[in-house]
């Protein structure tokens, strides 16, 4: 009975030492990850417009001058995004520089606004954009003058526009 | 009794090795594995154009091998799934030289073979990306699952 004992309980040594040693595993993982960034891009083409006021109706203050030849290029995959619009230095007294950008398919456009003076703040022209890929959004450039400006000489100005998180 | 015992033992463990498919059972494992980070630089176009919808891994993003088998005519099949909580992504697979298959949240067959195998290479690809996709980190794991055929 003893031997047959202890054969049962080597048995069970072995074997059972045996399954735990070598006990395998029928299954592999992997893990794959994206990590998708922030995307906020804007552009502009083509990067320079030309206005002048050159014309007047008799008794009235000369002729905007208007231009809607360029056109941008919007991908954000952010929400509540907005495009601002800035000059680098102020217009000269009596010429008023006025942008109105088409709004994308996601975003609500402000209008036309009078960016003269957006030196130091930039003002809104887009709001409410969501996610979107968009090109050939129509950029309107209106120049206006009195009659007080008289001649001005030409000049260049710098319009910066920025897609940023909008105010909360 | 001490002989009796030491001879009991010296002799299953004889048995042990030389049958040893009596407790083995096929395993596998996996190493490697897929990380990207989307950008602006992946627009198709710069701004005004989506992000690329499909991306790629190298072909040897991962690494499987198959060990335990009794002998060289031991065959197996290996099959996949995935468990995520939020992938908005179509996920791909293939072996080199197969064709990708998709890899759903219910296991399915991938591919087979026979004996113990060792760096099976796998690639990824990944499908559905596109500005609609928030920004984030998305993960899923992979379960390769071997199995006895």
């Amino acid at each position: 009975m003893k031997k047959y004992l202890v054969f049962i309980l080597a048995a069970l040594l072995v074997f059972g030492l045996g399954s735990v040693a070598w006990a395998q595993d029928p299954t592999a993982t992997q893990t794959v990850t994206y990590e998708v960034t922030a995307i906020n891009e804007i552009s502009v083409s083509p990067e320079t417009v030309s206005l002048k006021v050159d014309t007047a109706t008799a008794g009235s203050q000369p002729t905007d001058a208007t231009d809607d030849s360029t056109t941008y290029a919007i991908t954000t995959n952010g929400t509540g995004k907005v495009i601002t619009g800035a000059i680098d230095t102020a217009m000269p007294e009596g010429l008023t520089l006025e942008v109105n950008l088409a709004a994308p398919s996601v975003g609500e456009s402000v209008g036309g606004v009078d960016i003269s003076s957006a030196t130091t703040t930039a003002v809104d022209l887009v709001t409410a954009i969501g996610p979107v890929a968009q090109e050939g959004l129509t950029i309107t450039y209106t120049l206006s003058a009195t009659v007080a400006a008289g001649v001005v000489t030409s000049a260049e100005k710098t319009v910066t526009f920025t897609l940023t998180d909008g105010s909360v | 009794m001490r002989k009796l015992f030491f001879t009991t033992f010296v002799f299953l463990i004889a048995l042990f090795l030389l049958f040893p498919g009596v407790s083995l059972a096929i395993s596998i494992s996996a190493t490697g594995g897929w990380s990207e980070t989307i950008d602006k630089d992946d627009l198709v176009s710069g701004a005004g154009s989506d992000l690329k919808s499909s991306y790629e891994s190298a072909t040897d993003a991962t690494f499987l091998t198959i060990s335990g088998c009794v002998d060289d005519n031991d065959t197996w099949e290996v099959m996949v799934s995935r468990i995520d909580d939020n992938w908005p992504f179509t996920l791909w697979v293939k072996t080199s030289g197969g064709n990708y298959q998709a890899i759903t949240t219910t296991d399915s067959d991938f591919f087979t073979g026979a004996g113990n195998t060792a760096n099976i290479a796998l690639q990824y690809k990944l499908e559905g990306m596109s500005v609609q996709i928030s920004p984030g980190t998305y993960s899923t794991t992979i379960t390769y699952t071997v199995v006895d055929t």
